[in-house]
């Protein structure tokens, strides 16, 4: 093989690698947010009141809100609780038989961080509160929850410093990768070749490599994303695509840029 | 005549030394300029300078036109073929091939056509450094010191190309040490530069 054209096929494939990782990392840290913001809300705290004006409801929330760490409540009255009740039970006629029994209403508080010991303390303190009967943390289960999270966030860091090394490293891979075409512009530019002509003369070049390789590493993260994705992962918005498109053409644009 | 390069009164100082004072010259089209000079005497300079590579202290320099300057430094495509890196200066549209072939016959580089830059021997990247400049079609080349790095043999096949060169209308102006070979052709011009001072003879 020609050495142009071998240097051309490495500067491809340097730049999809690149492009590659900077998509996986985004994408990662995309989905890794994404999922959890879905632990996130499926971690509360139920308190029960006894209060049934709307008014009263209010008041108990804002109450609540101003507890430090409380991200946001969701009220469910008696009607609402007893017409979820409806919804979910097998056997309708045990409702018929509760229906004398006063059902309290319930607050959903949702915490702000996935900290074990800040949900203890927001639990406490709602507890403390004159219109609050009783609340339920979960229990144990929750607890493992929290544990769990912790130690996937200690993992997502992890991987996200891994990629966020290998974009790095094949950023810097790509950068060298063109070099050949630095070498180009410099002797043409030695010889007063016009800035013009040597851009015409390159810009095939120029901008085929970083398109192809970006098309080259979308596809690879499809297929990633197609076998693995799930409802949790996502894929790339139209941002993410034009800032990978940019961070494409960097290497190239670089070169041309330094040398003539 | 088209005038090329024309410098008026041109002087140069450096932290040291004046290098070159009341410098007067004219460049015009079809000329060949033998410009001699010993070491250290500031031809690579005046040279620079003449290219508009080097801002004088003092004087005027007008430029007609654009003005390629081949020095001992010039970069080659060291991964390329010696083919390439000519061929990377012409234009494509146009059927250069022959062009390619005779220059690359008369530098004495066809049989090398091949092989990269990078294997080449010191005297062989010269001869290539000068038939990349040879192969611009610009309307003056100015070579500083080119023949410092080849044997006798090939100093007479770059004067007989720049020859060639010159007889298609390209102006050209070298810097070197020696005196004027034989090998230029008639109506030579001979410029010296000695103790800061250009004169012609």
């Amino acid at each position: 093989m020609e050495n142009s054209a071998r240097n051309k096929l490495i500067a491809l494939m340097a730049h999809a690698l690149f492009l590659t990782c900077a998509g996986a990392l985004f994408m990662f840290c995309g989905s890794s947010g994404r999922y959890f913001e879905k632990l996130k809300n499926s971690v509360f705290i139920t308190a029960y009141t006894e209060c049934r004006s709307e008014a009263d409801l209010a008041a108990v929330k804002n109450r609540i809100a101003a507890i430090s760490g409380v991200k946001h409540i969701v009220i469910l009255t008696e009607n609402e609780v007893f017409a979820a009740l409806e919804g979910a039970l097998a056997k309708k006629d045990i409702l018929l038989s509760i229906k004398d029994i006063e059902i309290p209403s319930i607050l959903k508080i949702y915490p702000g961080t996935l900290n074990y010991e800040r949900f203890g303390k927001i639990a406490e303190q709602i507890n403390a509160l004159a219109e609050i009967k009783s609340s339920d943390t979960g229990g144990n289960a929750v607890k493992k929850l929290f544990v769990f999270a912790s130690d996937f966030k200690k993992a997502v860091r992890f991987i996200t410093a891994l990629l966020i090394l290998s974009a790095l490293a094949s950023a810097a891979a790509a950068f060298v990768s063109m070099k050949y075409l630095s070498e180009k512009f410099q002797f043409l530019a030695e010889r007063n070749v016009p800035r013009r002509d040597i851009v015409f003369k390159y810009a095939a070049e120029i901008t085929l490599i970083p398109l192809s390789s970006l098309i080259i590493s979308i596809l690879i993260l499809l297929a990633f994303y197609q076998t693995t994705g799930g409802n949790t992962m996502v894929f790339f918005t139209y941002p993410r695509t034009l800032l990978l498109l940019l961070l494409a053409s960097l290497p190239s644009a670089v070169r041309l840029i330094k040398s003539v | 005549m088209k005038l090329l390069i024309k410098a008026e009164n041109l002087w140069l100082e450096n932290s040291r030394a004046v290098v070159f004072k009341n410098v007067h010259a004219e460049i015009k089209q079809r000329d060949f300029v033998w410009l001699e000079g010993a070491g250290g005497s500031g031809k690579s300079l005046l040279m620079r300078t003449l290219a508009g590579r080097l801002k004088p202290s003092k004087g005027r320099l007008l430029s007609y036109t654009a003005v390629p300057l081949c020095t001992p430094q010039a970069a080659l495509l060291e991964n390329e073929s010696v083919k390439n890196n000519i061929k990377a200066l012409l234009r494509e549209k146009e059927d250069t091939t022959f062009a390619m072939a005779e220059l690359m016959k008369s530098m004495r580089l066809f049989d090398l056509r091949n092989i990269p830059a990078k294997t080449l021997s010191g005297n062989q990247r010269q001869m290539l450094k000068l038939a990349t400049f040879l192969a611009l079609e610009d309307e003056i080349l100015l070579f500083d010191d080119p023949l410092a790095a080849l044997d006798n043999e090939n100093r007479i096949r770059f004067i007989q190309a720049a020859e060639k060169k010159h007889a298609m209308g390209t102006a050209m102006l070298i810097s070197s040490t020696l005196p004027c070979p034989a090998a230029c052709p008639a109506g030579t011009r001979h410029l010296l530069l000695k103790d800061g001072k250009l004169s012609e003879e």
